[in-house]
C-alpha cells in the first residue's frame, strides 16, 4: 500500500538532493539542473497530498509547475548564456562583483 | 554744552577767509595728484596763490581797525559733553599776518618759477609750497590753541619736506630730520601748555582764555613758558636755535619764504596771541631769551662764509629781537618788526638766490665747480648784477636799521620797549639788544662789501672764459623790486624817524608808543660804528679782502666761536646726543643680555613643552582615534567576510535564515 509518506520522503529526497546540487555545483547548467530537481521534489509533493483530494487539485497545480518550471529553464538558460558571454565562464563561483 | 564758549555764526568774512585758506591746499591737492606739464602747475599754484592774496587783501580792507570778526562752531566732542570748538578769528593781527603771508607766498612763487627752472621735482616743490603756504594760513586764521597746533605740526611737516627738498643730498637730508627733531622738542612744551590750561581753564579758545584768565595764578606762569617752549623750538631761539642754519640746505626760495619771513615768525605770532594773558614775570624770561638769542645769533653771523649762513644767522638774531619785543611788553613793534622783517629778509634771500641762480649759470657755462653760495668767491657784483645790487643794498639798510628805512622803524619800537626793562638783571636785555644793534651792522657791512664791492676773485682761483653774467629774468626781478620797495619807510610809517606812529603799531595795541631821543641817537650811533669798523676791516683795499680768495683755515679761538655757531652744536652733541646714544647703548645691552635670554628661555621652554604636547597628542589622542577606528574595521573585516559575491553562499545563508525563521515561529 502507498501511502502520503512514501510520495513525502521521495519529495523531500529529490529536493534536498536538487538543494544540494545547487550549492555545490560550480557549473551553472549543473546548478538549473539543481533548481529543476528542487521543483519536481515540489510537485512530487503536490501529487502526494491529492491522492486523498476527490477533485486533484493538486495534481492539476502540479501540472502548471511544470508549465512554469519550462519558462523557467528557458529564461533561466538565456541567463547562463549571457552570463557566459560577460564574463567567459559558466561558473558560479567566478562572477563575485557582490563580494563585500 | 561748555558754557565757556558759545557758537558764533558763520559770517561772510569767515567763508572768504576759507576761500582763501584753501586755495593753496587745493593747489598743493592738484599739483600732487594731477599729471601737470611743468610750467602748468607752477602758473596754476601761483595764480591760486594770487586769488588768496586777493582776498587777503579784500579781508584787510573790511578788517582793519574794524570789530573783530569771529566764528566758532563745534569741532568734535569727547564723551559726555566735553565739546571742542573750532573757528575763525579775523582781528587785526590776523588780517595783517595773512596779507604778509599770502604776498610773500605768491613773490616767493614767482620767484621760484624761475628759479627752480629745470629740476626734477618742479612740481613737488610747488605742491609743498602750497602746503606749506595752506598750514600757515591755518596757524594766523585759528582762533584756539589746538587748532593752531594741528597747523603749527603741519607747517613744521612742511618744512620739513622743503629743506629736504633735495633729499638725495646727504646734508639735505639731515638737515630735514634736525630741524624735525628739534622743533618736536619746543613743541612738546607747547602740548603741555595746552593741556594745562585746557585741564586748569577748560578752554583753549583764545578769545575766552584771555577773559577768563587770571594772570597771578601760578600754573598759567608755568603753562606761558611751556607755550614759549614751542616757540623757542619754531623760531630758533636760544637753546634751540640749532636746526635753523641747517635749514638752508633747502632751496633759496624756501629759505626766505619759510625760514625767514613766515615759519619762523610763527612763533612770535603765537607770543602775540597769547600775551594777553601772559604774568609779567613770564615775559621776562621770554625777554632774556630773546636777547641772548639776537645777541648770539649776531655774533654768530661775523664769520660765516656762506651767503645763505650769514643771512640764516642774522634772521636768529632779528627773531630774537622780537622776542624781546613781546617780553618787554611791546607785542605791537614784535609784530611791527616781524612784518619789516619779513620784507627785507625775503628780499635778502632772494637777492642771495638770485646771485647763487646766477653763479650757477655761470659755473656751468665755464664748466668750472666751485661754491657757488662761498662770498670769498663773489665780489665786485655791483657792477655784473646792478639790480641785485640795489635791492640787497635797500634791504641791508633796512636789516642794520638806517633810518629811512623800515628796518629803524620797527627796531627803534623794540629798543624804547626794551629801554623800559632796567632794574637789577632785566638790564642784561637791553644791554644785550644795543650791543646787537652795531653787531648787526658790522656783518651786514661786511657781508655787502664782499660780495658787491672790489673786484670778482672767482678768476683769481679758477680759469674763467667767458666772464659774461647772464641777467636776472623779469619774473625774477619783480618779486625782488616789489620786496625791496616794502623795505622802505614810506609803507609803514610818515615819519621816518619815529616809529611809533606807524599805522601797524596803532593798529595793534591801544596805548600810546613811548618814544625816546636818546635811544634814537644811541641806535644810530652805534650802527654807524658798527658801519664804520667793518668798512675799515673789509674795504675792498684792504690787506684782509685782498687775501680772501686765498684758503683761510686759520681761525683764533674767537673766530672759530663764531664761525661754529658757539659751538652748540658740539656741546649738545657732547651733552645731550652722546648721553643719549649712551644710553641707547645701555638700554640695548640691557635688551640683549636680559630680556632677549628671558624671551629666549622662554622659547626653549615653550619648544620643550610643544615637544611633549606633541607626543601625549601622537600616542594619546592619535592612538584613540586609531583604536577606534581599528575596532570598526575589525567588525567590519569580519561582517563583510560573509559577503563573499557567491551566490551559492548567499542561498546557504538565505537557507539557514528560513530555517531559523521556521525554528522562531513554528516551534
Amino acid at each position: 500500500m502507498i501511502t502520503v509518506q512514501h510520495f513525502l520522503v521521495i519529495g523531500i529526497s529529490l529536493f534536498s538532493i536538487g538543494l544540494s546540487i545547487v550549492v555545490i555545483k560550480k557549473n551553472a547548467i549543473l546548478v538549473l539542473l539543481g533548481v529543476e530537481l528542487m521543483l519536481n521534489g515540489a510537485n512530487v509533493n503536490l501529487i502526494g497530498f491529492s491522492i486523498n483530494d476527490p477533485q486533484i487539485q493538486g495534481q492539476i497545480f502540479a501540472l502548471f509547475v511544470i508549465v512554469v518550471a519550462a519558462a523557467e529553464a528557458a529564461v533561466a538558460l538565456a541567463v547562463v548564456v549571457r552570463m557566459y558571454q560577460y564574463y567567459a565562464t559558466s561558473n558560479v563561483d567566478e562572477p563575485n562583483e557582490l563580494k563585500g | 554744552m561748555n558754557s565757556l564758549e558759545t557758537i558764533l555764526p558763520f559770517s561772510l568774512l569767515t567763508q572768504f577767509s576759507l576761500v582763501l585758506l584753501f586755495m593753496p591746499f587745493f593747489s598743493f591737492l592738484l599739483l600732487s595728484f594731477l599729471p601737470l606739464k611743468n610750467r602748468n602747475g607752477a602758473f596754476m599754484s601761483s595764480f591760486l596763490l594770487f586769488v588768496s592774496f586777493v582776498i587777503a587783501l579784500f579781508l584787510f580792507a573790511n578788517s582793519w581797525n574794524n570789530p573783530p570778526d569771529h566764528s566758532r562752531w563745534v569741532w568734535f566732542e569727547i564723551g559726555n559733553g566735553i565739546l571742542f570748538t573750532s573757528g575763525i578769528w579775523l582781528n587785526n593781527l590776523t588780517v595783517l599776518l595773512l596779507l604778509l603771508v599770502t604776498f610773500v607766498s605768491f613773490l616767493v612763487h614767482l620767484f621760484s618759477m624761475e628759479y627752480m627752472k629745470g629740476d626734477k621735482g618742479y612740481n613737488r616743490y610747488f605742491s609743498y609750497l602750497g602746503l606749506f603756504t595752506f598750514s600757515m594760513l591755518g596757524i594766523v586764521l585759528s582762533d584756539n590753541l589746538l587748532l593752531m597746533f594741528v597747523f603749527w605740526e603741519l607747517v613744521g611737516f612742511s618744512s620739513y619736506l622743503l629743506i629736504g627738498f633735495w633729499f638725495h643730498k646727504e646734508a639735505a637730508a639731515k638737515a630735514s630730520k634736525k630741524a624735525f627733531l628739534v622743533n618736536r622738542i619746543g613743541d612738546l612744551g607747547f602740548l603741555i601748555g595746552l593741556m594745562i590750561l585746557r585741564s586748569k581753564y577748560n578752554t583753549l579758545d583764545l578769545e575766552t582764555l584771555t577773559s577768563v584768565v587770571e594772570t597771578s595764578d601760578p600754573s598759567i606762569y608755568v603753562a606761558a613758558l611751556c607755550l614759549f617752549g614751542g616757540v623757542v623750538g619754531k623760531s630758533a631761539q636760544f637753546p634751540l636755535l640749532v636746526w635753523l642754519p641747517d635749514a638752508m640746505e633747502g632751496p633759496t626760495p624756501v629759505s626766505a619764504l619759510i625760514h625767514a619771513a613766515t615759519m619762523v615768525a610763527a612763533g612770535v605770532f603765537l607770543l602775540a596771541r597769547i600775551v594777553p594773558f601772559v604774568p609779567v614775570e613770564a615775559l621776562h624770561v621770554m625777554a632774556l631769551i630773546g636777547a641772548i638769542t639776537a645777541f648770539m645769533g649776531g655774533v654768530a653771523a661775523l664769520r660765516q662764509f656762506d651767503i645763505k649762513k650769514i643771512l640764516a644767522f642774522s634772521t636768529i638774531s632779528q627773531l630774537g629781537y622780537m622776542v624781546i619785543g613781546v617780553g618787554a611788553g611791546a607785542y605791537d613793534a614784535a609784530i611791527f618788526h616781524l612784518i619789516t622783517h619779513a620784507f627785507f629778509k625775503a628780499c635778502l634771500f632772494l637777492s642771495a638766490g638770485a646771485i647763487i641762480h646766477s653763479l650757477h649759470q655761470f659755473s656751468s657755462k665755464n664748466d668750472v665747480n666751485f661754491d657757488t653760495q662761498d662770498i670769498r668767491l663773489m665780489g665786485g657784483l655791483r657792477k655784473k648784477m646792478p639790480f641785485t645790487f640795489l635791492v640787497f643794498l635797500l634791504s641791508s639798510m633796512a636789516l642794520m636799521g638806517m633810518p629811512l628805512f623800515s628796518g629803524f622803524l620797527s627796531k627803534e619800537a623794540i629798543l624804547m620797549a626794551s629801554s623800559t626793562m632796567n632794574i637789577g638783571w632785566q638790564l642784561v636785555v637791553p644791554v644785550l639788544a644795543f650791543s646787537s644793534v652795531l653787531i648787526t651792522a658790522f656783518y651786514v657791512t661786511r657781508m655787502v662789501v664782499i660780495i658787491f664791492f672790489g673786484e670778482f676773485r672767482l678768476p683769481k682761483v679758477k680759469v674763467i672764459n667767458t666772464p659774461n653774467f647772464a641777467s636776472v629774468s623779469l619774473i625774477m626781478k619783480i618779486p625782488l623790486g616789489l620786496l625791496a620797495i616794502g623795505s622802505v619807510f614810506v609803507l609803514f610809517s610818515s615819519n621816518p624817524f619815529d616809529g611809533s606812529h606807524s599805522w601797524i603799531i596803532k593798529g595793534l595795541s591801544s596805548h600810546v608808543a613811548i618814544h625816546s631821543a636818546i635811544v634814537s641817537y644811541g641806535s644810530i650811533t652805534l650802527m654807524l660804528v658798527g658801519m664804520g669798523l667793518a668798512y675799515a676791516k673789509f674795504k675792498p683795499s684792504g690787506v684782509y679782502v685782498q687775501n680772501l680768495h686765498k684758503e683761510l683755515d686759520y681761525q683764533n679761538k674767537w673766530q672759530s666761536l663764531s664761525f661754529n655757531n658757539w659751538h652748540l652744536n658740539k656741546i649738545y652733541d657732547v651733552v645731550f646726543i652722546r648721553q643719549i646714544i649712551n644710553i641707547a647703548n645701555a638700554v640695548k645691552t640691557v635688551e640683549e643680555k636680559m630680556i632677549d635670554r628671558i624671551i629666549n628661555y622662554f622659547a626653549i621652554f615653550n619648544v620643550i613643552l610643544a615637544k611633549f604636547i606633541g607626543l601625549f597628542d601622537q600616542y594619546i589622542v592619535d592612538g584613540l582615534v586609531h583604536l577606534s577606528a581599528f575596532v570598526t574595521s575589525a567588525i567590519g573585516w569580519l561582517s563583510k567576510n560573509i559577503q563573499t559575491g557567491k551566490v551559492q553562499t548567499h542561498i546557504v545563508w538565505a537557507g539557514l535564515g528560513i530555517l531559523m525563521m521556521i525554528l522562531w515561529f513554528v516551534v
